[in-house]
This record gives structure tokens, C-alpha cells and sequence, in this order.
């Protein structure tokens, strides 16, 4: 399968160059950066530190989408927008995985997947939307005799919590209930907290050391617990997801699709 | 329902007593003990802790099969070729929780199952066979580039490895894969081993404690982990599936049948 990767000199583009080029049966065919990027010309291996490829960084998207089966987009926003315009011009599937985007452009990428297929997904990390789908239908088959807790550990530098993915782990487990995450999260416990309240939905966070990013999500009843865990260990995670993504695409007609449709987690 | 139990005396056999008596519907046909075993004279229920129920433990498993809808059994691997022979024999539902028995000893059950329904039930927990369905589709999802080891702890008393608990995880693993358990199992690990063969399921075994036992499928890839963990404390939950097992198979036509199954989760 020939891919096209735009933004191949960014930091997600070199990963994703790599990992195309070490994946069996997948075949980098272009890719470009904006015009004046000072990669134009040099070799697209190359640049991401792999042997030359005999491909030159273009300028010219519109000419990677002829020249490929499938297109990956990490870049911004508005170039995912007008990215995803091309796809839809040329018949050429995309996989887009910027985040950020505004409405408007939002909107282009729904426009485009009226005629072409997109698989578009905040996290590409093929665990982490294994996580995210068996969460919800755990929490629906388990009922409200378990009690959920969602646990996460990042290094020192993070600033936020929780984590989004353990939001968004939250929200999976509130959907599979029936119930606004909301409503329900408790996300400090702290002193006399009293005993816990039935259906509550816990966060904890830990931090430290240069921990990629580890979230458990425990389902507690009387005498017996399952825990479900991701663990990330290198910042290419993604790139996995989106071969697989890639090599999903193939064939499949218009529509924008989630990680969870490429898992086939329903 | 008349409900009998095989090795009524033991630690899950006292708990199948007092779950029998207590649950609606269900009547205690009878208990039998090892032969020559200091409690065969012995009130059922006495020995269980309840009030006296009339009925001594025997050391006659066909007559208590013949009293009997359905036969609950938790006694020891020796007696398991013979057991199955009886349910041949009579026609009578059994279900199997004795684990640790040889090839023998399944070839019996397998023939049993042409002339009687034979619930073979390594692990009655419903979390527990919950665990194995969220571990079949893991390993599916993830495929064999992930790999796959299984952690298992019991309590010190267990006299075998890897337990039936155990082997079930990890044919769960070798399931969603599409393979064979006997043909990847990779039981002990011990001096210079050499790299990791692709494919092999991994395990390794835990002893300690009184009660508590554990299991974890780890699913380890290039740039990410995923696991998954079941933890159980305290033994009733066996009886409790047990009898659910129980109620399930009467009337239920001479066949093999899973826990899985059971709990409607196949
Ligand atoms: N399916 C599950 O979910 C599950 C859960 C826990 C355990 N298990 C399995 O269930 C079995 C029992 O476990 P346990 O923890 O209750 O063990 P246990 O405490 O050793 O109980 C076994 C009982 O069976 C009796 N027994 C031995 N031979 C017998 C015979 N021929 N006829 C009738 N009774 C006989 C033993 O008597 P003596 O003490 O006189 O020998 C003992 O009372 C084991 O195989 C264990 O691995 C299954």
C-alpha cells in the first residue's frame, strides 16, 4: 500500500515516516511540508533519519494525493481542513490525527468524509482505544454493583489533571452507564469524605519521574476486581495505530470512522 | 432441584453446602467424602457449620448421583476419571469445579459429555469468566506483535502449576489469536534462556496467603502495554456460580458445556 504522509519533517511525520517504512507491505510514496519549509528537496528518509528513500520533500499536497492509496495527517488544523477538501476532490482516503480543530474546520473534515473515507481519532494508540471501547462496554454489562476508579500516572512536567484520556476513559465508563461523566465524576478526595457514593465515578492522579503515561481503570465489587491497563511506553505509539489505520482503509466507502471502527470494537 | 455434592468436606465443598441450603428452589440431595476420610458419618450440614440437615456425608458417589438432579463437583483430581465414568453411567448433570487432572482424566469428561450434560467449570467466578471474554478480544484486537504473558497468583495450598484458573487465561490469550495453547505454552523460565521466542504465551506462577489469588494477561508491544487483572478474595463467589451452574444445566441435553456459557457470555 502506497502512503502519503503531509508534514513528514514534523515530529509526528519523521515517527510516522519510520514506522511506514519498517511496516511490511506499507510503502512511503511522498510526502510534503509547507511551502518555504527549509526540507523542501531533501530526501524523505533522509530527513527522518532513516536511508535515503529517493523521494524529495514537495510542496504540492494536491500531488502526493495522486500519487498514493492512502494520505496521514498530523499537522494543524487548517491544513487538516484543507487536507481533508483533497481527499474528497481526488477519492483519496485520509487518516487525520491533528487535534484542535476549530469548528469550521471540524466541519471540513465531515464534508469531506460525505465522499470519502476518514479516519479521524484524538489518540491513535491502538491500546488506548482498546481501553476506551472495552471500558464502556464493561461498565454497561457490569452494572452498578461495581464501583469504577480510573488511576493515572504521568511524569513531573504534566500540568493538568486528569489526564484527557482519563477523561475520556470517565466519560466512556459514564456513557456505558447510561450517565453524564458530570454528574458523577469525583475527581478529589480529600479528609472526612464520608463513604462513597454509589454510581460516583473516582479519579486519581499520581505524578513523577518521566513516566510516559499509565492509566487503570478498576471495576470493584465485593470479594473480586478487574482492572483494565494502558501503559504507554514510547512517544510512537500512535504511529501503529495509524498503519493499521491505514491498511483498514483500504476499500472501505465514505464515512468518518473512529479507531474503535478500525479495532472492530462495534 | 435436588443438588448433591462431591467432596462436600473441602474448603469450596463446605461453602457449596451452606449455598445450597440458602438458595430458593434448590434442595441438598446429599455430600460425599473420600473414601475412608474421617467425615464420612458426618451430618452435611454440621460439618459445614449449619444446623444438622439429616444426611450424612457418604462415600457412594453413584447413589448420591442417583438421588440426584445434579451433582456439584469440588473434590480432588484422583477421583475425577471415576466420577465421570458414573455420570456415563446414570445420565446425572454434573458440574465440574476439580481441577488439576491429567489427560486421562479429560478424555472421561469428554466421553461422559455423550451421555450426560457436564458442565466443565475450572473457575465458576462470574467476574471471573467475564475476565476471560475481555482477554479473548484483547488478544485479537492487539494480534501476536504484542507479547503476551500471564501472571498468576493462588493461595500456599495449591499442590499443582500452572492451576486451572491459569491454563483458562491463557487459552483466553491463545484463543483470540487463533492458536493452539499447547503449541505456544511457555511454562518455565530458568538460567540462560535465550531471547524471547515471537508467539509464545509466557507464565509465570505466584504462591502465598490464605485465600486471595490473582491473575494478569500482559500484552506487551514496541511502544505500549496493555493488561488486564482480576483479583479474588474470598472463595464463596466459587459456590455461588457453582449453584447458578447448576440450576443452568438441568434439562439441558447430554454435552460439554463452558462457565462461558452459563453466564451467557460464549
Ligand atoms: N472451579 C472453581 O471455581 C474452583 C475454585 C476453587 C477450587 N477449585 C478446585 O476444586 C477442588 C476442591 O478445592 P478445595 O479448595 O475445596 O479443596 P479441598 O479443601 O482440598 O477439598 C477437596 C475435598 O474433596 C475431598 N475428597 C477427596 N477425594 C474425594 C473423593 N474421592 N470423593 C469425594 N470427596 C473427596 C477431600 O477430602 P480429604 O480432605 O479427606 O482428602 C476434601 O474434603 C480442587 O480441585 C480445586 O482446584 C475449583
Amino acid at each position: 500500500m502506497k502512503i502519503g504522509v503531509v508534514g513528514c519533517g514534523g515530529r509526528m511525520g519523521r515517527i510516522l515516516v519510520s514506522a511506514i517504512a519498517a511496516a511490511e507491505g506499507c510503502e512511503i510514496a511522498g510526502g510534503t511540508e509547507a511551502p518555504l519549509s527549509p526540507l523542501l528537496g531533501q530526501d524523505v528518509g533522509a530527513q527522518a533519519g532513516l536511508a535515503p528513500l529517493g523521494i524529495a520533500v514537495g510542496d504540492d499536497a494536491q500531488a502526493l494525493f495522486r500519487a498514493v492509496d492512502v494520505v496521514v495527517d498530523f499537522t494543524a488544523p487548517d491544513a487538516t481542513a484543507r487536507h481533508a477538501g483533497l481527499a474528497a476532490e481526488m477519492s483519496v482516503p485520509l487518516i487525520a490525527g491533528t487535534t484542535g480543530l476549530a469548528a469550521n474546520e471540524q466541519k471540513a473534515v465531515e464534508d469531506a468524509a460525505r465522499k470519502v473515507a476518514i479516519v479521524q481519532a484524538a489518540n491513535m494508540s491502538v491500546g488506548v482505544n482498546l481501553l476506551l471501547g472495552l471500558t464502556e462496554e464493561t461498565a454497561a454489562r457490569l452494572g452498578d454493583d461495581y464501583d469504577i476508579e480510573i488511576l493515572e500516572m504521568h511524569h513531573r512536567h504534566k500540568v493538568d489533571a486528569p489526564s484527557g484520556t482519563a477523561l475520556a476513559l470517565g466519560r466512556a465508563a459514564a456513557k456505558g452507564r447510561g450517565v453524564e461523566l458530570d454528574a458523577v465524576a469525583k475527581r478529589v478526595r480529600d479528609g472526612h469524605t464520608g463513604p462513597r457514593r454509589a454510581g460516583d465515578i473516582g479519579f486519581a492522579t499520581l505524578r513523577g519521574g518521566d513516566v510516559a503515561g499509565e492509566h487503570t481503570v478498576i471495576f470493584a465489587t465485593e470479594a473480586s476486581r478487574i482492572e483494565i491497563v494502558h501503559k504507554a511506553i514510547s512517544r510512537s505509539v500512535f504511529a501503529g495505530g495509524a498503519l493499521r489505520a491505514a491498511l483498514w482503509l483500504d476499500g472501505k466507502p465514505p464515512g468518518l470512522y473512529s479507531m474503535r471502527d478500525v479495532l472492530g470494537l462495534g | 432441584m435436588k443438588i448433591g455434592i462431591f467432596g462436600c468436606g473441602g474448603v469450596v465443598g463446605r461453602l457449596l453446602v451452606r449455598e445450597v441450603v440458602a438458595t430458593e428452589g434448590c434442595e441438598l440431595s446429599g455430600g460425599t467424602g473420600r473414601p475412608g476420610g474421617a467425615l464420612i458419618g458426618v451430618d452435611v450440614g454440621e460439618q459445614a457449620g449449619l444446623e444438622p440437615v439429616g444426611l450424612a456425608v457418604s462415600d457412594d458417589p453413584r447413589a448420591l448421583m442417583a438421588a440426584s438432579d445434579v451433582i456439584i463437583d469440588f473434590s480432588l483430581a484422583p477421583a475425577t476419571v471415576q466420577h465421570m465414568l458414573l455420570a456415563a453411567e446414570t445420565g446425572c448433570a454434573v458440574v465440574l469445579g476439580t481441577t488439576g487432572f491429567g489427560a486421562d482424566a479429560q478424555a472421561a469428561v469428554d466421553r461422559a459429555a455423550a451421555d450426560a450434560a457436564i458442565v466443565e467449570a475450572p473457575n465458576t467466578s462470574p467476574n471471573f469468566n467475564y475476565l476471560l471474554v475481555l482477554i479473548e478480544r484483547i488478544s485479537g484486537v492487539l494480534g501476536d506483535e504484542y507479547d503476551a504473558e500471564v501472571l498468576s497468583m493462588a493461595e500456599r495450598r495449591l499442590p499443582f502449576a500452572p492451576s486451572g484458573t491459569t491454563i483458562e487465561v491463557a487459552k483466553a490469550v491463545a484463543a483470540g489469536r487463533g492458536v493452539n495453547l499447547d503449541d505456544v505454552i511457555e511454562k518455565v523460565r530458568d538460567g540462560v534462556i535465550g531471547p524471547r521466542p515471537p508467539g509464545v504465551i509466557g507464565i509465570a506462577i505466584v504462591r502465598g496467603g490464605r485465600i486471595a489469588g490473582g491473575q494478569r494477561a500482559i500484552f506487551a508491544g514496541d511502544d505500549e502495554v496493555v493488561e488486564v487483572a482480576y483479583r479474588s478474595t474470598d472463595p464463596a463467589i466459587y459456590a455461588k456460580g457453582a449453584v447458578a451452574a447448576a440450576r443452568w444445566v438441568v434439562g439441558k441435553p447430554p454435552a460439554k458445556y463452558s462457565m462461558r456459557e452459563v453466564f451467557g457470555l460464549a
